[in-house]
């Protein structure tokens, strides 16, 4: 009778109530922490460069912080669908969630794996899919080492593009190979490094800074062949919380090729001062002290 | 009346031979199974009843017997100890005597005890051959003056005393509370049924009609027959006749008990004004109600305890508290009691009713569930939170203080949850349960001890504001026992104290066997189905 009574409690005993779920959760990247967090909206009406004219370069850097968030909801968005349901299967040390059918690719199974390494010390993430009855092969993946508490800590992840083409047959043919991120979320700023890999060994990186004061900085370099003064530009921009900033940017490709430039704007995104190159020599205009930083940003590397 | 001047052939008392083994066998019970209607007061009676065999009718406990809500074999064992007992004692030359009483439900020929039946030809049968000098068998049930018509057995119409007998009676002696086409009643005002009362109050004394401090065999007849069916004379069941039947040899009274030997109770001086005195217990049950006439004393035999005195006049009450002390004979006297409305009635009467029959009581509740577990902002899982719910009780469901009940409560609270030895996360906790229990109250008086089982389901939730974070359930089934006290603060309404221990079983990142404890305070209302 006791075994009975015993069988019977175990077996209605259900439901997701784990504490240790919740660690497994935080040992994943959160998007809402690493974003780059830039309000406004982009000048598209923005053509010549004078005080008073909309900022080009803020909007340039707003597209590329869109970018940039943009990019990381494609990697993490897989995470989010597991944030909503508990683990398929608990193990000692690891969780898994799935194989799910996958909605958006049929014929497709997803699965999401967590293990935790190292008594926790470690903790390492997979989304991983397969052909109906195939074998799996890694989307994406990465590994955490909380530092300070489980949700400070430091870790990398990555989204496989080759293998979302050859397997899964979507994404641009011309789009990045792989992308690899490192942040840090044990710091201030939060620092979060991109790079994208195209073929064998074209990296192209880009670097944001967000600090608890909610001023930040982005670090990235534009591609433009069809722009032959400046076919390829180093951006280095920082914003603060009311997002007046400055972009120091430095030409590594074109006519220009070594010139560097300094522009700055407002809170309204109005330029305030700038200085450069130009068809007609240097120029500066407006003044200095209206920038809101003095000295070029410098961005933070993840340790 | 003179119809009731009943025959039995002798009167000097059966003692008087010498020491007599006295057994007694005592059963009460309530339910008489399927097609009855449980009673309300027979183990009540049957207690009342071996109480005052124990004390005053020369029974000693080692040889009284006393079965309530009992089967037919029970019985029958402990007729077949008895017979065996009594075997030995005549072995060794002692008189013996054998006193049966079943309080209970009587159908279709057979004793009816819980789901059980004896044939009462049967029990005849053995009572008759039963190696006992004298046998008294007395049935409170339904129509159980059907046992005395049948063979073997002379209806006594009339009993007359002969005061100068000297040989004692043998052979058994039959009374039942009704003829055999009456039903047997209760009363909710005495708290017990009519004849068993009058019977009881006949034996504590108030049936001495010769006042030489012994009740016997034909008193206490006599004094049950009469008021038995003077108080149902104008019930709406129709009077109730109780029956007399013999078959004996010798003649000889049989002193039933003996109210002066303990030198304690209450005395009712000749003085005392004539008219009806109820003694009534502290539960509200009349413990015995005595005849008063005018210039007779009347000693009335009670165990030691407190009382109240109640006198019942035209338009008021005269009520008084006493206490008897062990070996104590109180005095009674107007003086000890004051006047009072007929609301302060100490007799519960129709109260007594919902307490012992099936009645729904509804509670809103609030506690405080203590789970036995680290608390959460030290790594623990379920946390300790404040209730609040209704209880729905049918009380008496199962038999006289058998309930079972429905709950449901909600519970909630907002903390901090330690993950990972050094993160607090904020959640926000809720839980719903809903439970079954079962319960036993012991519904005397104005405080009700009860404990039970109870069978909960606890489905609780919880979410963190963390919107990384999934909202997580947990659903369970709960075992557990409960104890508490209930204190009526009115007719309908009472203030519950509970307790509830239970067994949570977790079973998701480890199997861990946890408990809990509840307190919680109920404010009750009880109302008749």
């Amino acid at each position: 009778m006791r075994i009975a009574i015993a069988a019977l409690l175990v077996l209605t005993a259900c439901g997701s109530w784990s504490n240790e779920d919740l660690e497994y959760l935080y040992a994943l990247p959160q998007k809402d922490t690493l974003k780059s967090k830039l309000d406004g909206t982009g000048n598209t009406a923005s053509q010549g460069l004078s005080v008073g004219d909309p900022s080009k370069t803020y909007d340039d850097l707003k597209k590329t912080s869109d970018d940039f968030n943009a990019f990381l909801d494609l990697v993490l968005n897989g995470l989010d669908a597991i944030r909503q349901f508990p683990p398929t299967t608990r193990q000692e040390d690891a969780r898994i969630w799935g194989p799910y059918p996958d909605d958006k690719h049929k014929g497709f199974d997803v699965q999401v794996e967590i293990h935790r390494e190292q008594a926790g010390a470690q903790y390492s993430w997979a989304i991983k899919m397969r052909p109906r009855n195939g074998e799996f092969f890694t989307l994406a993946g990465g590994t955490y080492k909380p530092t300070k508490s489980l949700r400070e800590g430091q870790g990398t992840f990555f989204l496989d593009g080759k293998a979302d083409r050859d397997n899964l047959h979507e994404g641009d043919p011309n789009g990045a190979d792989r992308a690899d991120f490192r942040y840090s979320t044990d710091t201030d700023p939060v620092i979060v490094e991109l790079d994208l890999t195209y073929g064998a060994a074209v990296t192209v990186g880009l670097a944001f800074n967000g600090h608890s004061d909610k001023s930040a900085a982005l670090a990235w370099v534009a591609v433009n062949p069809a722009n032959t003064d400046a076919s390829k530009v180093s951006y280095a921009a920082g914003w603060t919380a009311t997002t007046a900033g400055r972009a120091d940017l430095v030409v590594l490709e074109g006519k220009y090729a070594t010139a560097t430039g300094i522009e700055c704007w407002d809170q309204g995104h109005i330029v305030v001062y700038a200085k450069g190159y130009s068809d007609a020599g240097p120029f500066e205009i407006g003044n200095a002290a209206d920038c809101a930083y003095a000295a070029p940003v410098e961005l933070k590397a993840v340790p | 009346m003179k119809a009731l001047a009943l025959t039995l052939l002798v009167a000097t008392s059966a003692l008087a031979e010498g020491p007599t083994r006295r057994f007694a066998i005592i059963v009460g019970n309530d339910s008489g199974g399927e097609g009855t209607r449980d009673l309300l007061y027979a183990r009540d009676d049957a207690k009342k009843l071996s109480d005052i065999l124990l004390r005053l009718g020369g029974v000693k406990k080692e040889d009284a017997f006393l079965l309530l809500d009992d089967s037919a074999g029970s019985l029958l064992e402990s007729l077949g100890e008895v017979e065996k007992r009594a075997t030995a004692a005549r072995a060794r030359g002692d008189r013996t005597a054998l006193f049966f009483y079943y309080s209970g439900h009587a159908k279709d020929g057979a004793l009816r005890m819980g789901g059980t039946q004896l044939p009462l030809e049967q029990l005849k049968a053995r009572l008759a051959q039963a190696p006992a000098d004298f046998r008294l068998a007395v049935f409170d049930a339904c129509r159980s003056g059907s046992i005395t018509r049948t063979k073997g057995m002379r209806r006594a119409p009339a009993f007359e005393v002969e005061a100068d007998a000297q040989r004692a009676a043998k052979g058994l002696v039959i009374l039942t509370s009704s003829a055999s086409d009456e039903d047997s009643q209760e009363s909710d005002s005495i708290g017990g049924s009519y004849f068993s009362h009058h019977l009881a109050s006949g034996l504590l004394g108030d049936a001495d009609k010769s006042g030489d401090g012994r009740v016997s065999l034909s008193e206490a007849y006599a004094y049950a027959y009469e008021r038995t069916v003077a108080d149902t004379a104008d019930s709406a069941a129709g009077p109730q006749h109780p029956t007399f039947s013999f078959d004996l040899a010798g003649n000889g009274d049989l002193v039933l008990t003996d109210v002066i030997v303990r030198k304690e109770g209450v005395l009712l001086p000749a003085a005392a004004p004539a008219g009806a005195w109820f003694l009534v217990d502290m539960r509200g049950f009349v413990v015995a109600e005595i005849a008063k006439q005018d210039g007779v004393e009347r000693l009335v035999a009670l165990a030691p305890g407190r009382y109240w005195v109640k006198r019942r006049l035209a338009d008021h009450l005269r009520i008084g508290e006493i206490s008897v002390a062990a070996g104590e004979v109180r005095v009674l006297s107007d003086r000890d009691m004051h006047s009072a409305d007929f609301s302060d009635d100490p007799v519960k009467g129709a109260y007594q009713t919902m307490t012992y029959t099936r009645h729904i009581g509804l509670g809103v509740t609030g506690g405080y569930n203590i789970v036995f577990d680290k608390p959460l902002e030290a790594g623990g899982y379920f946390p300790s939170a404040p209730t609040f719910g209704l209880d729905f009780m049918v009380h008496n469901a199962f038999g006289r203080g058998w309930s079972f009940g429905i709950d449901g409560a909600f519970g909630f609270t907002n903390g901090h949850l330690l993950i990972g030895g050094a993160d607090q996360i904020a959640y926000k906790y809720s839980a719903l349960v809903l439970g079954l229990s079962g319960i036993c109250e012991w519904p005397e008086g104005w405080w009700v001890p009860f404990v039970g089982v109870r069978l909960a389901i606890n489905i609780l939730n919880r979410e963190f504001p963390d919107s990384n974070l999934p909202a997580q359930g947990y659903q369970t089934f709960v075992p557990g026992v409960v104890l508490g006290m209930k204190i009526r603060i009115g007719k309908r309404w009472s203030f519950v104290a509970r307790g509830r221990l239970n067994y949570l079983l977790y079973n998701v990142d480890h199997t861990r066997s946890l408990g809990s404890a509840e307190l919680t305070g109920l404010i009750n209302y009880e109302f008749g189905l």
